[in-house]
């Protein structure tokens, strides 16, 4: 039912309707930015993401046929388009401050941290974590970084990301392994600097 | 299964793999295996902690940003429409003055002679000018076909006043006379130049056409 309509409204976009891209970005824009926000630095980056990839989409729609499924297909790219970006800053030095999504404009941070509780101290310290999360992913090249994203926070299956990124599942797969494993190691290091490691903490060489 | 197979595997493992034979193979090797068992342990850590990542919310003015963008956008579609438009326009306006043009060479200025040469058959044929047929075939050619038919109508009767304005493009009248010598050559240079450009144009606006 959902694709069928969703078929109608991609046959108006072609037509020029805006209402009915709208529409379309009403049902994706959470997935879409969220995607974006994990593939990105801050929520302003998040922000225009989003936006490019939702233009470009529209601006392709005119060669989609329907060989996919469109969120598929508009997942391939907002990918893309993520990847592009971060491979057009990759030659500026990754900073990541642990404080700045903390004054977004945005209002991403502050209400959530807010809403769930009064003291001010838990806030602090849950604006920092996520902050924390945000810049340990960052430090992944952005090819393992969305496969982990996709998979533990947006919840994709193996299948969607094989179709929405081209990749065969064994690759899907070991990208996934490789990437994990590189969290793996900058988390614990990172747990190993605080010295929070305890049972965890077993020396061995571990390859990034 | 061997440690490879399992840190082959191991993102499997970790999700939760829906084949139960592998589950097995999975449980039994972390049994035997404490590195393996570790390292499943690190994973399972970090990705804990991973998850601990908040859903977060798109800006509310998102969509209304895309729009704005796409709205703008569309002015260059609108052009891409405005442009074809004179396309059209623009062949009509070229045959417009390929016909006033003419008319305005081929007409004579005192009045009588053409007129004269039209009691006779078709002038085109019996026209003793070399070059003026070749310019004439074309303009006839690349005109609309209606006006080739009007003008062989207004050729065999008599005539409206649009009918008599056909019947002097039409016509290579003057070039009998010697004065219009050199307007024979203009009307040549003349038609040779704005034929193509109408054709060119006409080709260009009903392709266009075709393809919106």
């Amino acid at each position: 039912m959902r694709s069928s309509d969703e078929t109608e409204l991609v046959r108006r976009c072609q037509g020029g309707d805006l209402s009915a891209f709208d529409e379309l970005m009403v049902r994706y824009e959470k997935k879409v930015y969220s995607l974006c926000y994990r593939m990105s630095r801050d929520p302003d980056d998040a922000a225009d993401l989003a936006q490019e990839a939702f233009i470009k989409a529209y601006r392709a729609l005119p060669s989609f046929h329907g060989r996919s499924s469109f969120s598929t297909w508009l997942f391939r790219i907002v990918t893309n388009t993520c990847l592009d970006e971060r491979r057009r800053k990759a030659s500026r030095p990754a900073l990541v401050s642990l404080d700045r999504p903390v004054d977004t404009g945005e209002g991403e941070m502050t209400p959530e941290v807010a809403g769930d509780t009064p003291d001010p101290l838990a806030c602090a310290e849950k604006a920092e974590e996520q902050a924390e999360i945000r810049a340990l992913l960052n430090l992944l090249p952005a090819e393992q970084r969305l496969v982990l994203v996709m998979r533990d926070l947006e919840g994709y299956s193996y299948e969607e990301m094989a179709s929405v990124l081209g990749m065969k599942m064994g690759t899907v797969k070991s990208r996934l392994n490789r990437a994990r494993a590189g969290l793996r190691d900058i988390y614990l290091k990172k747990e190993e600097h605080l010295g929070r490691v305890l049972h965890l903490k077993e020396k061995r060489g571990v390859g990034l | 299964m061997n440690c490879q197979n399992f840190r082959e595997r191991i993102c499997e493992y970790l999700d939760g793999d829906p084949d139960s034979d592998r589950a097995g193979a999975f449980t039994s090797h972390l049994g035997a295996c404490s590195q393996c068992r570790s390292e499943v342990e690190e994973l399972k850590a970090t990705l804990a902690w991973l998850k601990r990542a908040k859903e977060v919310v798109p800006p509310p003015d998102l969509r209304n940003r895309v729009l704005a963008r796409l709205e703008k956008e569309k002015t260059p579609a609108a052009r891409r429409f405005a442009l074809r438009l004179p396309k059209a326009v623009a062949a009509a306006a070229v045959f417009v003055i390929l016909v006033t043009g003419n008319l305005a060479m081929v007409r004579p200025p005192a009045g009588g002679a053409g007129i004269q040469l039209f009691s006779g058959e078709r002038p085109m044929k019996s026209s003793p000018m070399a070059d003026a047929p070749p310019a004439e075939e074309r303009m006839k050619l690349a005109a609309a076909p209606d006006i080739n038919e009007e003008t062989i109508d207004t050729d065999a009767g008599d005539n409206l006043a649009v009918a008599t304005a056909e019947h002097d493009y039409g016509s290579p009248a003057g070039y009998e006379r010697e004065p219009r010598r050199l307007n024979a050559l203009w009307f040549f240079l003349y038609n040779l130049l704005l034929i193509p450009v109408f054709v060119l144009l006409a080709i260009q606006a009903a392709r266009e056409r075709r393809l919106t």
